[in-house]
This record gives structure tokens, C-alpha cells and sequence, in this order.
């Protein structure tokens, strides 16, 4: 990346100056806006994305844990770790894109991607998914953006959302979400800022579709999740162009048979419960599943603990590691989903969660590819991912 | 500017006030200087440090508000006196402690980790980030010319020498403190500064000093971090001295700014941070 000196501006300088405190760049960005347009990137060298004469695209989405793989961090309190190396989250997007490569998506939704943060050594990650593989746009929709977080020398934190296209990205728009009001005002000051990512591809010359990113809050105990998740439902609803949505919505479906108590919980009160789970409200996306079309419908998810655990899609705890009863981490809840307009259709057998290696997608009939990619290793998320037709 | 002016008045005009009062003292001295105390005398502030002349070529110098987290101490020895006046700075701390016990002892859980599972867990010790054992040796000279007026040239270098544990990291924080702490977190920290310190009036003297500091870079940080102080020292009393200032810091922080390039897409450079601070203390002295 370029480095350059740059000369800061004399009102700043002297703005600093009659402040006598602090420094010229904000302890935190507030993010104080409704909708804002966001910059756009582009591959290096483009890729030339296959021609299409209809509008069938290969959609996934994927949490991706800023490229940390399985390495234990310390607000999941099954590890101490604070910050990668270079190295080692240079290796992770090489894993990343390898699984990412084999499902050639066109159009991708990433959530938990970092572009400038200490954590994991400053490396874009926007920019390295987009050299490691055959995507040529992506728009990336800040979430938080703070200059140091005091808090077990996290430092400095640039993460968000992105949508990565084969085509054109010809307009994005980051649409801010509801801060939680159960923070203190010094961990607000410092706390992310949850935002939904629109973005506007041109697959067809002059047909426009809307991709939206989402990843909503975890660990509130004063109702914001499911505000955003109304929120987003409300977005949705008022949506003119063929669209569809992908991200974690750290919530189960509503038919989700299990609920709490999930193996990779603490029963012992080792970390500060900040991270601790709040309880689960399923009923909060019976909406979408209504208004809109899931990529795996609730009768194909199953009424049984042992049918629906073929579609989780979360694990705090990698495989390599046991909880306290010495169970290893396995995927053991549904967190992450696609949705299309109802009106569209996905292409049938195409839909799935990716959970590991071998697993044949779209299941035993589906229509493919058997993955090679060690997916449970890759992150504490699945992909979930469908081949999506916009009928207009 | 309003507010800059108001402070200065409501702290020194008692100050002048004082001095006045006090006329019969000497003038008020320069600051920070190759000049040791003489012997039997001290002088200690609420951040400056507590200085003791021990022997006419010797003075001790530590920090009392941290030694307990923090031991510290400095040997000021005078190697040449007169016009113009060498002396050698020899330091020894132990930051350690600082860096693991939480407030109001240390930093640990905020800027350094805490490393929860670990204690639980031996297991998982592996994963624990937190600094190891450090000694911190330092070793300088000051050099000052001038009376009334000094002119002072500094250098130092710290390094960081590792006893048991793990190596630090960057701290990549505000630079005060991240200059603070690399001697541990990069290894390596050299100092350089150029001060001046005029008297004004009898009570009220000035001061200006520009520093460079350079750190061993980690995750491509350039090395190069600078500051630039102001500041006045205004008598109160016989023995006591107010001071304020304010410094500039320029650091490179992996400050990035995001722009629309010449193609239309993201463009993204790296630029150096900017910090203002104000600096404060009251420093009494036999």
C-alpha cells in the first residue's frame, strides 16, 4: 500500500490545538448517518465473469471470523488469543479462497472481514479475497471503526460486511441499525455500529439487482437484535428491484428444536459475561420465512434435533478443541441464511450449508461439487449458499 | 483560542501573585537539563520524577507514583561541569508488573491482555499473548550549554531484554504511550531531543523541545516518531514551580485514508497521526 506523509490541514491542526486534549483522529467513529454511499473496489487484473444470457447466479454467504480460522479469541473464553500475525492470516484467506474458489460464487456476502486492524495485522481482507480469487468487485460496509479499544489491547479495529460480485457493483449504500442501549456510555463510545449492505449489480446490461449483507448483534440483552431483524424485514419489504439477502442473523429459525445449553457454552464462570449468549428468540424470523423465500425451507430444515442439525451453521468451538465435558466443537446451531424475493426460485438441489469436507452439495441428489475445503476449520461459521433465478 | 488565553491567565496570574511575594528567592531555574541537584537536594512532581543530589557528581532520579508497578530507577552521573556540562543517564525498570495487574496498578485488560483462560486453564497457556518478564536497561547522555538560557541535547537508548515468557507486540496505541512501552513491545527504542529554557521573567520562564524517537517497526510501521513541546514553568512560592505546555506528536499509526481514485474505484493510502496534548504538573524542590 502506498505510504505517504501527509500534511494535516491547518483548521485541523489548530481545531486540535483548542481542544487541548486527545488527538486529531476521533477515539471512535460515531457513524452518524441513515443511508451512506460507499466506495467501491476492483480487482487488480478483472476476471472475466461468464457471460449470461438469464439471470441465474451463484449465491453465498459466509461469516468469516476476520480470517482467524479456529484460533481461539478470548471473548469466546475458550482462549486467550488477541491478535494473528501476518503470516498466519495471509494463510487463512488462502484457505478461505480456497473454498470459495471451489463454489465459484458470483455473487458473495462476507461478514466479519477487516480491512485495517490490529487484530489481524492490518491486513485488507477486502483486497485479499479479491486477488485469491475469480470476483472482481466488492463494496465494504464499515461497522465499527475505532482508533484503539481499550480492552485486552485489541487496539485499533477497522470491520465490517462486503458483497463481492463477478459484475459490476454499480451502486452501494451502507444503511445504519439501532445501537444497543445497554451499554455503558464508555463501552458504547467504543462499541461497533451494526449496519445492513446494499449493493446494486448489473448482471444482464441494464437489468439491476440489490444484494444485501447483514450481520445483526449477539450479545444484547435489551431487544436491539431482533429490532434489526425487524428492520431488516421492513428494508426488504419496501425493496423494487429482484433481491436477495445473506448473512448471520445471529438467530435460529422458528422451528429450531434446540434452543439453549449448546456444547459449546461455559458452565463455569471463567470470562466476564459480557460475551455471554442472551437467550434465543426464533420466532423473530417466522417473517422471512412467510414473505420471502429461504434457501432451505423450514419443511426440508426438519421437526427433529437430529434432521435440523444438518443445516447448522455455527460453532464457537473448533473441532480440535473439547469443551468442559470434553466434548469436541461441532456445528450446533443455525445462525446464517439466504433469502430471495418470493417470487424467484432456487435452483433445485443447489442449496445447502457447507459444513465439511466430502459433503456433497445440495445434498446426497444435489447437484454438486463434493467439497474438498476442511470447512470446519476455516472459521466458526458454515457457508450457506444456493444458485438463486430472479423470474421478472 | 478564547480558552487557551483563559487558562493561562487563571493559572499563572495567582502564580505571578506569588512570585512577587517571593521576591527574595533566586530566579527560577531551567528544567530538564544536564545540571544535577546539588547535594542534599530534591525536587519531585506530581509526574515529574523525584530527584535526589546524593553526591555532588551524582543524582538518583524514579517515579514515585509507579515504582510499586513499576520499579524504576535512573543514576545521573556529571561527567564534565562547567560551560559545558556532559552528564550520563543510567536507568533500570521493571515494567512488568504494570503491564499484567489491572487498574489502578496497571494496564492489564486493557492495553495488554488478561489472559482469563489461561489462569483457568494451564492447558491453554499457549494461547496467552500477554509480555513476558522484561528488564528495561537505558543508558544516555545529556549535554547543556548556557545559564540562564540552556540549551539542552539529549540522547538515550532502551532496550528491552526478555527473562521468561512471551515477546511483546506493538502496542500500536496513542503514541505517549506506545513510545512508553516499546522498549518491551518493539525491543528496541532510541531517543533524541533539543531543548531551550529562557527565562521571561523573574518568576516565569519558557521552554520549547523537539524529539525524535525511532522503534524497531513491526507489520511495516515506519519507525520514525516525532514530538514538539511548548511549555512555561511560573514560580509559586519559594519551592514550588507550576508548569503547562502542550505537545504535538506525529506518528505513523496505520492511519489509512479511503478515497475515490482517478478510475472511480476505492483508493486507499496510509497517513501519519497527528496528537495534541496538554501537559501538566507541579514539581516542589529544597
Amino acid at each position: 500500500m502506498p505510504f505517504r506523509s501527509a500534511r494535516p490541514h491547518p483548521m485541523a491542526l489548530l481545531g486540535c490545538v483548542l481542544g487541548l486534549f486527545g488527538g486529531c483522529e476521533p477515539f471512535a467513529d460515531d457513524q452518524e448517518f441513515d443511508r451512506e454511499e460507499v466506495l467501491v473496489y476492483r480487482r487488480f487484473s478483472l476476471a472475466d465473469p461468464p457471460a449470461k444470457s438469464s439471470e441465474e447466479l451463484r449465491v453465498m454467504a459466509w461469516n468469516i471470523k476476520y480470517a482467524a480460522g479456529r484460533l481461539p479469541f478470548w471473548f469466546d473464553c475458550w482462549g486467550d488469543t488477541v491478535q494473528l500475525t501476518r503470516e498466519q492470516v495471509e494463510s487463512n484467506l488462502d484457505a478461505l479462497a480456497g473454498l470459495i474458489n471451489e463454489m465459484q460464487p458470483d455473487v458473495l456476502m462476507v461478514e466479519e472481514i477487516e480491512t485495517n486492524s490490529r487484530r489481524s495485522a492490518y491486513v485488507d481482507m477486502v483486497r485479499g479475497l479479491l486477488e485469491r480469487t475469480s470476483l472482481n468487485h466488492a463494496a465494504y460496509f464499515e461497522t465499527w471503526d475505532s482508533r484503539y479499544v481499550p480492552s485486552e489491547g485489541v487496539g485499533r479495529i477497522n470491520l465490517g460486511n462486503a458483497i463481492f460480485s463477478r459484475y459490476p457493483i454499480t451502486f452501494a449504500e451502507r444503511i445504519r441499525q439501532e445501537d444497543r442501549t445497554d451499554l455503558d456510555p464508555l463501552t458504547k463510545t467504543f462499541y461497533l455500529h451494526r449496519a445492513v449492505g446494499r449493493a446494486e449489480i448489473e448482471v444482464v446490461p441494464g437489468k439491476r439487482l440489490a444484494t444485501y449483507v447483514v450481520h445483526t448483534e449477539a450479545y444484547d440483552r435489551d431487544g436491539t437484535k431482533q429490532r434489526q431483524i425487524k428492520q431488516i424485514h421492513t428494508l426488504l419489504s419496501g425493496e423494487v428491484l429482484p433481491f436477495v439477502v445473506g448473512g448471520d442473523f445471529n438467530e435460529l429459525p422458528p422451528t429450531a428444536v434446540k434452543r439453549e445449553g449448546f456444547l459449546d457454552e461455559r458452565t463455569r464462570p471463567v470470562c466476564d459475561d459480557d460475551f455471554a449468549q442472551p437467550p434465543y428468540t426464533p420466532e423473530v424470523m417466522q417473517p422471512f420465512y412467510d414473505d420471502l423465500l429461504p434457501w432451505i425451507p423450514l419443511d426440508r430444515y426438519g421437526l427433529t434435533e437430529q434432521q435440523q442439525r444438518r443445516f447448522y451453521s455455527h460453532s464457537v468451538l473448533g473441532p480440535d478443541e473439547t469443551n468442559e465435558a470434553g466434548q469436541p466443537g461441532d456445528w450446533n446451531r443455525t445462525l446464517d441464511y439466504l433469502f430471495a424475493r418470493k417470487s424467484d426460485a432456487w435452483t433445485a438441489g443447489s442449496t445447502d450449508v457447507l459444513q465439511q469436507r466430502g459433503q456433497r452439495v445440495g445434498g446426497d441428489d444435489g447437484i454438486g461439487p463434493v467439497l474438498q475445503s476442511d470447512v470446519l476449520r476455516l472459521s466458526d461459521h458454515a457457508p450457506v449458499f444456493g444458485i438463486w433465478e430472479v423470474r421478472r | 483560542m478564547r480558552a487557551l488565553l483563559l487558562a493561562s491567565l487563571v493559572v499563572f496570574a495567582p502564580a505571578a501573585v506569588m512570585a512577587d511575594a517571593a521576591q527574595a528567592r533566586p530566579s527560577l531555574s531551567a528544567r530538564d537539563t544536564a545540571t544535577l541537584l546539588p547535594k542534599g537536594g530534591w525536587s519531585v512532581g506530581l509526574f515529574n520524577p523525584l530527584r535526589l543530589g546524593i553526591h555532588e557528581r551524582v543524582e538518583l532520579q524514579f517515579h514515585p507514583l509507579v515504582a510499586f508497578a513499576s520499579p524504576n530507577l535512573l543514576v545521573r552521573v556529571a561527567h564534565l561541569r562547567g560551560e559545558f556540562r556532559l552528564t550520563g543517564e543510567y536507568g533500570l525498570s521493571l515494567p512488568t508488573p504494570a503491564m499484567r495487574w489491572s487498574p489502578p496498578f496497571g494496564l492489564g485488560g486493557y492495553f495488554f491482555p488478561s489472559c482469563k483462560v489461561a489462569e483457568d486453564d494451564a492447558s491453554k497457556d499457549a494461547f496467552c499473548q500477554a509480555p513476558g518478564w522484561y528488564l528495561v536497561p537505558r543508558a544516555g547522555l545529556a549535554v547543556s550549554t548556557g545559564d540562564a538560557s540552556q540549551t539542552t541535547f539529549r540522547f538515550d537508548v532502551a532496550a528491552g531484554v526478555r527473562l521468561t515468557g512471551n515477546a511483546g507486540r506493538p502496542l500500536d496505541a496513542q503514541a505517549p504511550v506506545s513510545m512508553l512501552f516499546a522498549p518491551v513491545t518493539n525491543g528496541l527504542r532510541l531517543h533524541a531531543s533539543l531543548r531551550h529554557d529562557r527565562p521571561l521573567l523573574h518568576w516565569l520562564r519558557i521552554s520549547a523541545e523537539a524529539s525524535a524517537y525511532f522503534v524497531a517497526p513491526e507489520n511495516d510501521t515506519h519507525p520514525l516518531t516525532f514530538s514538539a513541546h511548548l511549555g512555561a514553568d511560573a514560580a509559586v512560592g519559594a519551592h514550588g514551580r507550576f508548569t503547562l505546555g502542550v505537545i504535538y506528536w506525529n506518528s505513523d499509526q496505520h492511519a489509512v485514508r479511503n478515497e475515490r481514485g482517478s478510475d472511480g474505484f476505492i483508493l486507499t493510502e496510509r497517513v501519519r497521526s497527528h496528537e495534541v496534548y496538554p501537559t501538566i504538573d507541579f514539581i516542589w524542590s529544597s
